[in-house]
Parts: structure tokens; sequence; C-alpha cells
């Protein structure tokens, strides 16, 4: 899973920075050189994606593309870390790059003030080795799934809502996709819901996890499965998930 | 029979709990169980389970004793078993 991506010799600099992770038994000096690399779409930077794009940033990933729309609201601030109060009523994105440049400098940052749509989704998942699926709205998940299978990209799937996460590693062709899994628009989603940033936060490392595993050549764990959890009681779980062989995004790969 | 029946997601907030148990006949399938559990509570409850039909919906997840359930084939259950409904979920 390694081949879509060009790893770059790092600088003693960057050697310092990642020393610690790269003493992880099975990523060392080669899988940092294939994060510095890479490059990840991140949509949208909210209480999913924010923590997300902060783990890759200081993981040391090559490039972000950070993908969101409007302005930050008070009601961002429990849970967006890449939002700050001094930027309330200005662009998500401004606030979000200028976080990930504060800490780390050396990470390239293509930030667009959209949020997924079909107008887009083609383009912004073609800039990207990998896609971490962080949206609020099913449609943009759809789409950023379909696109994932079109151009054989893995996606990250990340998902929260009140004290619960689930998290899934979709690899095209080989794992169910996003339909396989929720063939329909779920009905009772709302935009708006309950949720705590640490738990929207836990959902967003482990999809961060994933990715670094997927992108130096470690194994990913939920790829076909997927790990849902309860902070109310502190459980988790992780299920087998199957591919549908009538699925219209994927069944054709 | 018994079966343990555990709520996650909109399910939760729906039922106004997160688990319990459910009396069934001794020959219930996950149909006759979900059809139970939708009798005991409102319109929120019953929408995310099932469509307009009464067809459990295709983006609820069934857990039967920790294995993904084929819901179309409704299998049948045994006394003592869990069954968890996950919904789907996003971000924001």
């Amino acid at each position: 899973m390694t081949e879509w991506t060009q790893p770059q010799k790092l600088t003693d600099e960057e050697r310092a920075t990642y020393e610690w992770q790269m003493w992880v038994p099975g990523y060392g000096e080669a899988g940092q050189e294939k994060l510095k690399g890479a490059t990840a779409l991140v949509s949208r930077c909210g209480g999913l994606g924010s923590p997300v794009a902060l783990e890759l940033a200081a993981a040391g990933i090559g490039k972000l593309v950070i993908a969101h729309g409007g302005n930050v609201k008070h009601s961002d601030l429990n849970r967006q870390l890449l939002m700050t109060y001094d930027w309330l009523g200005k662009p998500r994105v401004e606030s979000a790059e200028r976080r990930l440049k504060e800490l780390n400098p050396r990470l390239e940052v293509e930030a667009v003030a959209e949020n997924i749509n079909e107008a887009n989704a083609a383009e912004l998942v073609g800039m990207a080795d990998i896609v971490f699926d962080c949206a609020p709205l099913f449609t943009e998940r759809f789409l950023m799934n379909r696109e994932c299978v079109r151009q054989g990209k893995p996606l990250i799937e990340c998902a929260m809502y009140s004290l619960e996460g689930q998290v899934t590693t979709i690899i095209p062709g080989q794992t169910p996709c996003l339909t396989c899994i929720y063939p329909e628009d779920p009905p009772a989603w709302k935009r708006e819901f309950p949720v705590f940033g640490a738990v929207s936060a836990l959902a967003g490392n482990i999809g961060v996890m994933e990715g670094i595993k997927l992108i130096s050549g470690m194994k990913p764990a939920l790829a076909g499965k997927m790990l849902y959890y309860d902070t109310e009681a502190m459980t988790f779980q992780r299920i087998a998930i199957s591919r549908n062989i009538d699925c219209p995004i994927c069944r054709d790969i | 029979m018994k079966v343990t029946v555990n709520y996650m997601g909109q399910l939760k907030a729906a039922a106004g709990k997160g688990s319990e148990i459910i009396e069934c006949s001794d020959d219930a399938a996950l149909s006759d169980l979900l059809a139970a559990a939708a009798g005991q509570y409102g319109s929120s409850f019953v929408n995310i389970i099932q469509d307009e039909t009464g067809a459990i919906r295709p983006s609820l997840i069934v857990i039967i004793n920790d294995v993904t359930a084929n819901k179309d084939a409704s299998p049948s259950l045994s006394d003592g078993d869990t069954v968890t409904l996950l919904t789907a979920i996003a971000g924001g």
C-alpha cells in the first residue's frame, strides 16, 4: 500500500523532531520518509478534522489539503482545535492553516475555503494520496467515497456522536466502501448534534493512526472492520463489515 | 427467551437508555425483536430502524453477539443473545 507515495529524505532537523516515533518498531526512518512524501486531504477541519490535521502535521506528513467553508463561530470552539478565539468571524481555513504552520513550519498546506461538493470532490481527492473523511453531512461523505473508489485512494472514515465514535478504513476494491456500509443517506442524522471535543478527537486520532500505518507500510487494523466505542461505558468493540456485491459505487472493482 | 438489546447513537437518545432486556417468544427472529423494540418507543425511534413500509433501514447496523448480522435474512435469536443496534453517524 505504499506505491502511491514517493518517500522524501529527512533533514537533520526532521530526524531530531521525529526521533521518538521513528523508534516505533515497523515504522523507523523509512516510514517517516514515506509520511514526508505523502499528501492527505482532510475534510472538514471541525471536531474530527482539526485533531486529524493537527496530528498529521505533528507527525510530519509532507502536505495537507484542508477543505472547510465558513467562518469561526463560538460553537466551534469546544472541539475544533484548529479554531481560535481571536479568529471568531474569520475564515476557518485561515485559522487552521495558521495553527498547523505554527506547529510545523515545514508542512505544505493547501487551504480551500469550501466544503466538499459535486464540483470540487474529484479535484480535491485527486490532489491527495489518502483522504480523511471528517465531514458532517453524508452528502459530502458519499462524494468523497465515490471519488476515492473511482481514483483508488484509501479513505479513513471517522465519525462521532454524543459520547460515541466510529472509525473504519476503506481501501477501494478490498474493503466495503461507505455506500456498502450505509446504502442510504441516514434520515435520522442531523447537522447539529451533541458531542464533546474529546470524543471527536478520539475518533480522529484513531483514524490518524490508521492513515499513518497505511502510508508507512504498516498494516491497518480497521480495513474491513469497524471500531465503535462508547465513552460513557468506556467500551471499545471491533466488528467485521462486508462488501455489498450489489453496491452501486464499488461493485465493479 | 430474554435478549439484551444495546442502543447506540441516536437510538440511545430516542429510547432514553443504552440497554435493556426484551422478552421474546422462543422462536423469535431479529425482525420480531426489532418490532418489539419499536413498539415500546415513539416515532423518533421507529424512524431510525424502519422505513415507511416497516422494512429495516439499510443504514442500521445490527450486531448479534459481536458478529454483524444479515438483516435481510432476519436470523433466529437464542436465549441470552446480545443484539447491538448501531446507527449511522458522521462528524462536525
